[in-house]
This record gives C-alpha cells, sequence and structure tokens, in this order.
C-alpha cells in the first residue's frame, strides 16, 4: 500500500517535467511561424510547375527565386494567380509556346492571402506580408 | 574460452564482408509479350520502324538509335499538369549523359496539331538542350498514337483532362535491340535514379554508383 503511494508521488513528481520538455518541442516544432495553409496550398497548384525549390524550368518556366514580384509588388501576384497568363500576354514567358500559367479562379481570398505570405515568407520578401484585406481590394479590381 | 572469441570474430568479419561485398549480378527484365519460334527461341517484344521529325527539322528514324540505348516518353509542350516534372526529370538525365554517345532521349509529342516542329524548337531551346542527345519530335498524330501502342503505354485526346490530352508519365527504356527493359514513373526523382542506374547497367554492365 504504502509502495504504491510511493510510485504515484514519484510519478507525479517526475512526469511534470518531462511534460513541460514535451510541450516545448511540440510547440517550438509546430508554431514557428511556419505557414501550412500556404505550403499545402503551394505545393497543390503551384509545385508542379515551378517546382518543389520554386526553381522553376530553365526558361520554360520562371523560378520565384529572384521573382521581382514576390519581393517588390506581393499585391500583383493576386490577380496573376487568380486568372493566369494569358497566352497572347506578351509578358508570357515564351509566346511561341502554349505552356501558360493556369487560372484558379476557385482559390478564396484567404487561400490567396495564405499563398502569397507563403511565397513572401520563402523567398524573403522586402515588403511586409499580404494582408486579407489587400487581396479582397485586388480580387475586387482584377480584370 | 578462445574458441568462443574465434567464431564471434569469424562472424563478425563475414559479416563485415557481406555488407561490403558488391550487389549480386542484376538484370533487366525483358517486357511485352513474347513468343518462341520453331526451334525453342525466344522472341522479344521489339519497337518496330518509325519517322518523325525532331525539333531542328531532321528525319528520325529507328536508324539513328541504331546500337545505342534510349530513353522515350510522350508529352505536349502546352501540357499544365505532370510534364514541367517530367521534363525536369528528363534533364537530368540529358545533363548526366550529356557526353556519352550510347544513350539517346526521344519524347514524342501527342499534340502534334500545336507541337509543330517550330514550337518544339521553341520549346526545346527553352530547356537548352543538345538536339544530338535529345530528340523532340512530332509527325502524323496516327503514327504518333501507334507508337505509343508499341511502347506499350497509353495516350488518348480527352476534353475534360487538364490541356485536353490524357497521359502516363513513364520513361521507357530500350536497349540496344530495340527491346522494352523498364518503365519508371517520370515524375518522381527516386525512380529516375533507379533508371540512370539502370542506363549505366545496360551500356557497361555494372550498376552506376
Amino acid at each position: 500500500m504504502e509502495k504504491k503511494g510511493i510510485s504515484l508521488k514519484t510519478i507525479i513528481l517526475f512526469s511534470w517535467p518531462v511534460l513541460l520538455i514535451l510541450g516545448l518541442l511540440i510547440w517550438r516544432f509546430s508554431s514557428k511561424g511556419e505557414n501550412r495553409a500556404g505550403k499545402k496550398l503551394y505545393q497543390m497548384y503551384c509545385s508542379n510547375c515551378h517546382m518543389e525549390k520554386g526553381e522553376g524550368l530553365r526558361n520554360l518556366i520562371p523560378s520565384l527565386e529572384n521573382s521581382s514580384l514576390i519581393d517588390q509588388s506581393p499585391e500583383k501576384l493576386v490577380c496573376l494567380i487568380r486568372n493566369g497568363l494569358d497566352p497572347e500576354n506578351p509578358t508570357a514567358q515564351n509566346p511561341n509556346i502554349k505552356l501558360v500559367m493556369p487560372a484558379h479562379p476557385t482559390l478564396t481570398a484567404n487561400e490567396i492571402t495564405s499563398l502569397i505570405q507563403y511565397l513572401q515568407q520563402s523567398w524573403d520578401s522586402q515588403k511586409p506580408l499580404i494582408s486579407f484585406q489587400t487581396v479582397e481590394n485586388e480580387i475586387n479590381n482584377c480584370p | 574460452m578462445k574458441s568462443k572469441n574465434e567464431f564471434f570474430v569469424l562472424s563478425l568479419s563475414l559479416l563485415l564482408l557481406a555488407a561490403c561485398s558488391p550487389d549480386k549480378p542484376k538484370n533487366l527484365p525483358y517486357l511485352g509479350i513474347k513468343d518462341v519460334t520453331a526451334n525453342g527461341d525466344t522472341l522479344f517484344h521489339t519497337i518496330p520502324p518509325f519517322a518523325f521529325l525532331d525539333q531542328d527539322s531532321a528525319l528520325i528514324t529507328e536508324a539513328d538509335f541504331e546500337g545505342k540505348v534510349y530513353i522515350t516518353d510522350f508529352f505536349f509542350t502546352s501540357c499544365p499538369s505532370i510534364c514541367p516534372k517530367m521534363k525536369s526529370q528528363m534533364i537530368r538525365i540529358h545533363d548526366e549523359f550529356l557526353d556519352d554517345d550510347r544513350l539517346v532521349l526521344l519524347s514524342h509529342t501527342i499534340d502534334p496539331e500545336n507541337d509543330s516542329v517550330a514550337v518544339l524548337k521553341a520549346y526545346a531551346d527553352a530547356l537548352d538542350i543538345k538536339t544530338s542527345k535529345w530528340h523532340m519530335v512530332t509527325g502524323d498524330k496516327r503514327a504518333i498514337y501507334d507508337m505509343a501502342n508499341k511502347y506499350l503505354v497509353s495516350v488518348a485526346e480527352d476534353n475534360q483532362a487538364p490541356g485536353g490530352f490524357v497521359h502516363g508519365g513513364h520513361f521507357i527504356l530500350i536497349d540496344t535491340q530495340k527491346r522494352i527493359r523498364g518503365y519508371y514513373d517520370g515524375t518522381k526523382e527516386d525512380e529516375v535514379n533507379q533508371l540512370m542506374e539502370d542506363v549505366t547497367f545496360l551500356l557497361d554492365g555494372k550498376k552506376g554508383n
């Protein structure tokens, strides 16, 4: 009986530091500012062409690494992601090839916000993270 | 006691030896339907003659692959789904075997109506590839789709599919005798690693590093 009491006490005494360390570990790996939603969206809609690490495909598909849009004007990404690129548009990478950036009209403002924030976080944007409000305004003014 | 120790040392060294010894000689299968002749010889499925135009407007036939190992696939330039990944993996093979003339790459467009020689040229230029190493070919649509059947892969037009066509992302390995020796998922890095290892095996009779 006494033995049981001691062991319970011991458990309580020694379990709290273990729990504390476990909690700290969980906190460290789950909330390190990682934008999971944005990463998931990137893998779903972007990585097929821009590749897992954003390196693109030589001169066929642009790399995201030195993208001035991500770096300087992330708000311009909103309509680009929603409407894609028109093959007749002279800004398309190679007008002879009809490989164009597809439109994603079903993505919500919330999703686009997470996605662009992920791009900014991953490729060190100079601008502050885009806000939901900015994305919503841009969507309302998309061509 | 001594004999026990000796036994231990012996088994340990045997284990180490087993771990360090080279892999068993491997072989690659011969794929497709086999036939047996009257005198008992096995006839393997082989790729029949073909003639297509590549990105430099050169006529490419089976004669260009005489005595060579080649890897082939089916794609189209406006493909928004798996093609970029396949092409990024094919580029790895292109770069790895750039100076080895014993291996050639052959990509067929399944959308010859849009993928003219000029479009293939622009595509190849954008990928910065060497034509003699990697032929991107176009031609008669029926002939291309028939060839896909000969390589035992399926391609089809489908309005519902992204870009209007469906196709598997396979890289097909063909040996110097035009026999099919392997299928690999061209969108997966580890499968393409295996493919490059198998190419080295076909070329040199040993596994690559």
